[in-house]
């Protein structure tokens, strides 16, 4: 039965079916061939219950956030500082696109805007520049991941209220690893600049850099308002990303006027249409996972490889991070997040395993699972955005996703990594 | 034939071991003729209402209903009236399962008028107080920024005592604690404990105000198609289980308050019989909220259990 | 004859499409003012705004449901195309008519289930905890959401069987963009976020 169920789905997913099909048509065949006593009836329960919940209020405010910032300066002035300050490396150009979606994401909660933000005016220059398409894309796909990594962050949001952790210290643990990817798809694109002989531009001068860096002074506030807002007790996580949106108000319809009154509606309707895209995945997601679950299909699958884990740390983080990678391959990270991290809660307790220091793995497997084929969120932005075919967004990612398996296991084996920053901020 | 049974809580809470005697007390009655199959936290969803929903359409048998079944039947809400039950647990448990209160038109009905019947009331130990301040007066209590959940009695109530009654997500309450965003928390020991409340607060304050109690309900279409006999059988199995229920309850948040000594400094304050007074009397006037909120089904409700405690000892 | 109906379903649709814009960008802009005046009220009289919770989620119900009709009229639900990117037109024209016909199936489908559940609320006579709002009420952006949903797709049905060329939704056409030589007039295309 369950086999006969994966094929009715895998069919359905290939044929081109909306993501929701393939998942309610699961839930639907769970339910008439009584694998669960539940009927339709719970399914639209589930469905409500599913999105009626606090802590996904934050998307869409961060989302909203974020597409008043593009739509504004704030890009912009955010690139011009990067751009001033690396361009004249070898590779400065696809370095300035990584470093700038590191920099928009700690203004932006969403990998998704970031794509917009930094992908939309990054792509022409990359290209102009003789970077190929399939590389630049790739690199705006996958270095817009950074931003689930940066405070503040959807992912770690979501995380922290499901698996009831502190989101300040899961914010301060993010950083570092973050600043690790940069690193390496840095050190990529200087290499791959060099490969291909591109001459670096000339280096900007220290007046242009102060212009530069004076012009997002208010943007760089950001980061600062929402994390300081949260460890000083102002308000909580999730209110941080109304506060974004305020934030995000004030600095682009009233001090630099680039947003006028008259575009909040539009961009409201486009944060809207974003959200319930990834909404109405959780919802019916959500439906999915309570049907399976009924049905004893996750302790069935997963149940004898945790118990052959028991205490080993090193294989309980391996299991998590391919479990999570797999999962949000296929569907989208908020709702794995939500659905498997219940499930790995006893495993990340019996193995004595710092919850914080899972909340990076699992987010960065998110963030991967976000680029990564065959349903990746950031690969149909970048399709919606740039009109380009599904293949030929996602031919150059392999390097990419090596490069991001291969942070995941040195964050596996180097807690410290993570939990450095937090450890400092004491008890 | 199966009964599902579907719990609020997770294995190995109160209302896990209350369900576990219950399913082995129904299935050697009927010698096995009824399968009790329980159903904890997460295996019915994770948002009560899910819950609540499948019981109301019979999916789920039976199940256990507490703090969020206001909106599903707002007589309920009687149950987080402050001082209304007496202090000590054992009588609450009495007066709670007696037929005055449990049998009550009124009780009865506020269920029935939404497809479930109370079968049993299951008091799950004192809501307690943590603050990052002594708390023995209701002027140590003024303006204090406490959580409650978003609901209008708890709200009326606390503001009655003169604090400043915040609502904060369940999931983002340590945090908010942690930061102090919120200055004090109202919650079971077990969920203090469970939660980790208990690291981010100083004190834990006993005022024996209200007890967590959670109600036993079934679909009424399935409840009256039980023959006789079944139902019977369902009365007496609850029944027996009132000390039982206490008994479990009892321990349990003895163990657990027992780990919160063990793991933190926090100072617990019990107040005196006289301490107490000073609350309960500012707590009166909220009856009236309550029943101007919920209309005459809720004040015949309050006046069974008022009654049904005066007849306990 | 076919025109005629054409435009009668044309007007319809902006209509339609018209209730969704308003319910979906005045639920994210509700959602703005309402959590930022509670943080704020929070923060200066040490009160928030009763019942921000519950407003604040069913908001989000109607972001998502009502949302669902307006991304399926932009063909931005998500799916996986490699497969059918791989097709010829007059195929992807057939594979449009399927996938919207199995997907308006479904829309109305679980439209009738939710509506159904709409019913057994109101009877039930559920309200929110916290400002007794009748629950029955928020609930109805489901059946609408779906309904909404499965027009969009019976739409595109028509579209792709009166009008040349392959339609992803009722007025999108199914067109990629060429890669730009030169820089610099890439973005603001359609709408600002994406
Ligand atoms: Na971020
Ligand atoms: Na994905």
């Amino acid at each position: 039965m369950l086999i006969i169920l994966a094929l009715i789905m895998l069919l359905l997913l290939l044929m081109g079916y909306p993501m929701m099909v393939p998942l309610a048509v699961g839930t639907l065949f769970m339910m008439f061939t009584d694998m669960t006593f539940f009927g339709p009836d719970q399914a639209v329960t589930w469905m409500i219950t599913g999105v009626s919940s606090w802590v996904l209020a934050a998307v869409p405010m961060f989302i909203f956030a974020a597409d008043i910032l593009t739509k504004g300066h704030t890009a912009n002035r955010l690139l011009d500082l990067v751009d001033t300050f690396v361009r004249h490396l070898r590779g400065g150009l696809p370095i300035t696109t990584a470093a700038s979606c590191a920099v928009f994401g700690a203004v932006s909660g969403s990998t998704q805007a970031t794509v917009v933000a930094m992908g939309g005016p990054m792509r022409p220059r990359l290209l102009a520049r003789g970077y190929s398409d399939k590389f630049a894309l790739a690199l705006i796909i996958n270095a817009s991941d950074i931003a689930l990594l940066i405070p503040p962050s959807i992912g770690f949001i979501v995380y922290g209220v499901v698996m009831k952790t502190s989101i300040g210290d899961l914010f301060l643990a993010g950083i570092l690893p973050g600043l690790l990817v940069l690193l390496m798809f840095s050190a990529y694109c200087w290499a791959g600049a060099y490969l291909k002989g591109i001459e670096p531009e000339p280096r900007a001068s220290w007046s242009e850099r102060l212009r530069a860096l004076r012009g997002a002074a208010l943007p760089l506030g950001f980061p600062v308002l929402v994390v300081g807002g949260i460890y000083g007790g102002w308000f909580s996580a999730v209110e941080a990303s109304a506060i974004a949106v305020a934030y995000a108000l004030l600095l682009e319809v009233v001090i630099y006027r680039k947003v006028k009154i008259r575009d909040l509606g539009p961009l409201a309707l486009s944060s809207g249409m974003i959200t319930a895209v990834v909404f109405i995945l959780v919802a019916i997601g959500a439906a999915f996972s309570h049907t399976l679950g009924t049905a004893g299909i996750p302790e069935q699958l997963l149940g004898p490889v945790i118990d052959s884990i028991g205490d080993n740390q090193v294989a309980a983080l391996a299991l998590i991070a391919v479990s999570f990678f797999i999962g949000c391959m296929f569907v989208d990270p908020i709702v794995v997040i939500l659905i498997l991290v219940p499930i790995f809660k006893p495993l990340i307790q019996a193995a004595g395993l710092d919850p914080v220091h899972v909340g990076v793995i699992v987010t960065l497997q998110a963030a991967i699972g976000s680029a990564t084929p065959p349903f990746g969120c950031d690969i149909f932005t970048a399709i919606a955005v740039f009109r380009r075919p599904y293949l030929e967004v996602i031919r150059g990612t392999p390097p990419f996703i090596a490069m991001l398996l291969l942070a995941t296991v040195i964050l596996i084996l180097f807690p410290e990594i993570s939990l450095w920053l937090p450890s400092l901020g004491g008890e | 034939e199966t009964w599902r049974f579907g719990l609020e809580e997770i294995e190995g809470s109160v209302q896990h071991r209350y369900a576990e005697q219950f399913e082995k007390r129904i299935e050697e009655r009927s010698n096995g003729d009824i399968d009790v199959q329980l159903l904890p936290y997460g295996k019915w969803g994770s948002s009560y209402s899910a819950l609540y929903d499948a019981i109301q359409g019979g999916a789920i048998q039976i199940g256990f209903a507490s703090g969020a079944l206001g909106g599903t039947v707002p007589e309920s809400q009687l149950l987080n009236l402050n001082y209304i039950m007496p202090a000590d647990q054992w009588r609450t448990a009495q007066a709670l399962n007696s037929d005055t209160f449990l049998k009550s038109d009124a009780w009865q009905n506020a269920f029935r008028q939404r497809g479930l019947v109370p079968l049993a009331e299951l008091a799950e130990g004192y809501q307690v107080w943590t603050a990052n301040k002594a708390i023995r007066t209701p002027a140590d209590m003024e303006n204090l920024g406490i959580r409650v959940m978003d609901n209008t009695l708890l709200r009326s109530t606390y503001r009655a005592y003169g604090a400043s009654p915040t609502s904060i997500a369940y999931g983002e309450l340590y945090s908010a604690l942690q930061q102090g965003q919120a200055e004090g928390n109202i919650q079971p020991v077990f969920a203090h404990q469970e939660m980790a409340f208990y690291e981010v607060q100083d004190y834990m304050i006993f005022a024996d105000q209200s007890q967590f109690v959670a109600t036993v309900i079934g679909n009424s279409d399935w409840y009256d198609s039980l023959s006789d006999e079944q139902r019977t059988m369902v009365d007496e199995v609850t029944k027996s289980l009132v000390k039982e229920g206490h008994d479990i309850q009892t321990r349990f948040n003895k163990e657990r308050l027992d780990i919160i000594r063990d793991k933190s400094d926090i100072e617990i304050i019990e107040l005196t019989q006289k301490e107490r007074q000073a609350f309960e009397k500012m707590a009166k006037p909220v009856r009236k909220t309550f029943v101007k909120e919920v209309g005459a089904g809720g004040e015949a409700s309050m006046k069974a259990l008022l009654k049904a405690i005066k007849e306990t000892k | 004859m076919q025109q005629t109906l054409l435009r009668l379903l044309e007007g319809v649709d902006r209509g339609l499409r018209l209730l969704e814009q308003c319910v979906v960008g005045g639920c994210i802009l509700a959602m703005a003012l309402l959590m930022s005046a509670h943080v704020v009220g929070q923060a200066v009289v040490g009160e928030g705004i009763p019942g921000t919770y519950e407003i604040t989620k069913m908001l989000i119900l109607g972001i998502t449901f009502v949302g669902l009709g307006y991304a399926a009229r932009q063909a931005r639900h998500i799916r996986m195309s490699a497969i059918y990117e791989q097709l010829n037109d007059p195929s992807r024209k057939g594979l449009q008519i399927l996938i919207a016909a199995g997907t308006a199936a479904l829309m109305f489908f679980f439209a009738w289930k939710s509506g159904q559940y709409v019913m057994d609320i109101y009877e039930r006579g559920r309200v929110s905890a916290s400002l007794q709002i009748p629950m029955w009420t928020v609930y109805t952006t489901l059946p609408a959401g779906f309904v909404l949903a499965g027009i969009q797709y019976l739409l595109t049905i028509v579209r792709n069987l009166t009008t040349e060329g392959v339609w992803r939704s009722f007025t999108e056409k199914d067109v990629y963009a060429s890669v730009p030589e030169q820089g610099g007039h890439d973005k603001g295309q359609g709408d600002a976020s994406c």
